[in-house]
């Protein structure tokens, strides 16, 4: 007995013997079980390979990102833009406190308390919306301290404001340099809200952490950032957050960024909330938030994923059926846009746009 | 119908589907399988169409392969990226994208005469035919696609599970 040739068996399967050959063939896996199995596995080995090869016929598409133009590339880093709001802030805080009486801020509305400082001149200019009234040359040509910076209100050059000499305070203050902190309420932190206030850091870390590594700053803007942290912050522990500045968290931003913003600050809760270990560990079924994720061409069914984890720019998402099969993670892009992968390989992605949402079926 | 409308009807959709199982691009294939038929056209007798057409689409594929094969690459994602195939929920399509990207790896592990057995066969073409487009010997078109095929099924097996360890050591 012949011991079984490969060769022979795919050409019988495939019909490529001659009658009389493929007759002794068949008698051989019918009568020999070394045969038979042989026969057997060839079967699946060609119904295998046909199955491969019928997935090379759905070529994937929309799988390449488009390219960080040059411009976008050379933007500056995200903690730069931190930075410079830092001391635009802390700088104008300065101008201010130096021309106010006792440090105190003078008693005007927000709208009528515009501060611009230039750093050659440290100049107050009050942007009341009133006609300045003219200069006198003898004035304007004197030095540099007697030269009314912009006078509101028909204030004159060298006038005293609150009862106290501006240019004179302005000399003063150029000598000692110590910066008061911007007036306002000290921070209302009591003992009962310690575990407030903890909740509240795990939520800053957390957010930090978020935005840390390739950091989303590069499209969350480092104002969304810290608008995250406080409204996280808020929704845990709504008096432990008083440091926060609303008025930061207020500034503008863009739909898709503010979108995503959003998503950070649910989990960052969730998780301030003593989530993590939530997260972490409960099954699937616990959803924290959801996205519904459309294809990013024509207008196609919509998928609802739950994120499970978010780590850096990456959301880790599921599907609600909790398959493991399923379980992705979206590379946000262009906004919202992104890139959903099972593998972190782009060539087998596909390109989505996704849409925080709540978590049930489409 | 015309020699020309009927070669075209019978053999187009294999030609360009044998040609994007091969290229993984179907703008790519289509044009091979265009110009195939254009020389097709320009031969007075063909007498086996079918293997003729398939070697000479073959041919081009090597011809070209060899002069563009990186910028095609690259190309083929591109050119992807404008059409717009996602009719499908994206996780369905993920799936498939991925069972497609495993498929992919696991037939270019191949080596090109057991690629290109495998390739040909899956489009019915003969012993003899699948002999003469490779130039080799009919009797051993058997043992050539036996080995192709459990090649590619262990390849596609290890890819896939390589996939889900990955997966799951990424998203735990």
């Amino acid at each position: 007995m012949p011991r079984p040739d490969e060769g022979l068996i795919h050409a019988w399967l495939d019909g490529q013997l001659p009658p009389e050959e493929a007759a002794r063939i068949e008698e051989l896996a019918a009568t020999d079980s070394e045969w038979a199995a042989a026969v057997a596995e060839a079967r699946g080995l060609v119904a295998a390979s046909s199955r491969v090869l019928s997935a090379l016929d759905h070529v994937p598409a929309g799988v390449v990102p488009k390219r960080t133009s040059a411009r976008a590339r050379q933007r500056l880093p995200w903690w730069t833009k931190i930075a410079a709001a830092v001391v635009v802030v802390a700088g104008g805080s300065v101008v201010v406190m130096q021309n106010a009486p006792d440090g105190r801020l003078p008693a005007v509305s927000t709208e009528q308390r515009s501060v611009q400082p230039t750093p050659d001149t440290q100049k107050v200019v009050a942007s009341v919306p009133v006609s300045t009234p003219p200069v006198p040359k003898t004035a304007a040509r004197g030095t540099r301290t007697e030269v009314p910076v912009a006078t509101g209100a028909g204030i004159p050059a060298g006038a005293v404001i609150g009862g106290e000499d501006v240019p004179a305070r302005r000399r003063e203050a150029r000598t000692s340099q110590p910066v008061a902190p911007p007036a306002g309420p000290a921070p209302s932190v009591n003992a009962n809200v310690a575990v407030e206030q903890k909740a509240a850091q795990d939520a800053e870390r957390m957010v930090a952490e978020i935005s840390a590594p390739k950091s989303l700053a590069a499209k969350v803007a480092p104002s969304a950032v810290a608008g995250a942290v406080a409204r996280a912050a808020q929704n845990v522990a709504p008096s432990a957050v008083q440091t926060a500045a609303p008025s930061v968290a207020s500034q503008e931003r863009q739909a898709p960024t503010q979108d995503f913003a959003q998503a950070q600050n649910a989990v960052a809760a969730q998780r301030a909330l003593g989530g993590v270990a939530a997260l972490r560990s409960a099954p699937e079924q616990q959803a924290v938030l959801c996205y519904r994720l459309v294809p990013d061409s024509v207008s196609g069914p919509a998928s609802i994923m739950r994120v499970v984890r978010m780590t850096g720019d990456t959301l880790f998402v599921a599907s609600l059926e909790a398959s493991p099969r399923k379980r992705a993670w979206l590379v946000p892009r262009d906004g919202m846009k992104g890139v959903m992968t099972t593998s972190g390989d782009l060539r087998s992605a596909v390109r989505v746009v996704a849409t925080p949402t709540v978590c049930s079926a489409p | 119908m015309s020699d020309t409308e009927r070669l075209f009807t019978t053999y187009h959709a294999a030609l360009v589907r044998y040609l994007t199982r091969r290229l993984g691009d179907r703008d790519w294939a289509e044009d091979i399988a265009q110009e195939t038929f254009v020389r097709a056209l320009r031969q007075e007798q063909l007498v086996n169409e079918r293997s003729w057409l398939f070697a000479v689409a073959s041919n081009l594929v090597r011809d070209e392969g060899r002069r563009e094969i990186r910028r095609r690459r690259h190309l083929e994602l591109l050119a992807a990226e404008q059409r717009e195939v996602h009719v499908e929920a994206p996780d369905t399509a993920l799936e498939r994208a991925q069972d497609a990207a495993d498929a992919r790896r696991a037939l270019d592990s191949l080596a090109e005469r057991d690629r290109q057995a495998l390739l040909l066969r899956e489009e019915g073409l003969d012993y003899p035919e699948i002999a003469e487009i490779l130039g080799i010997a009919v009797g051993s078109v058997g043992t050539t696609l036996s080995r192709a095929r459990r090649r590619l099924a262990e390849s596609y097996e290890a890819q896939t599970t390589a996939r889900a360890q990955r997966g799951h050591h990424a998203a735990s």
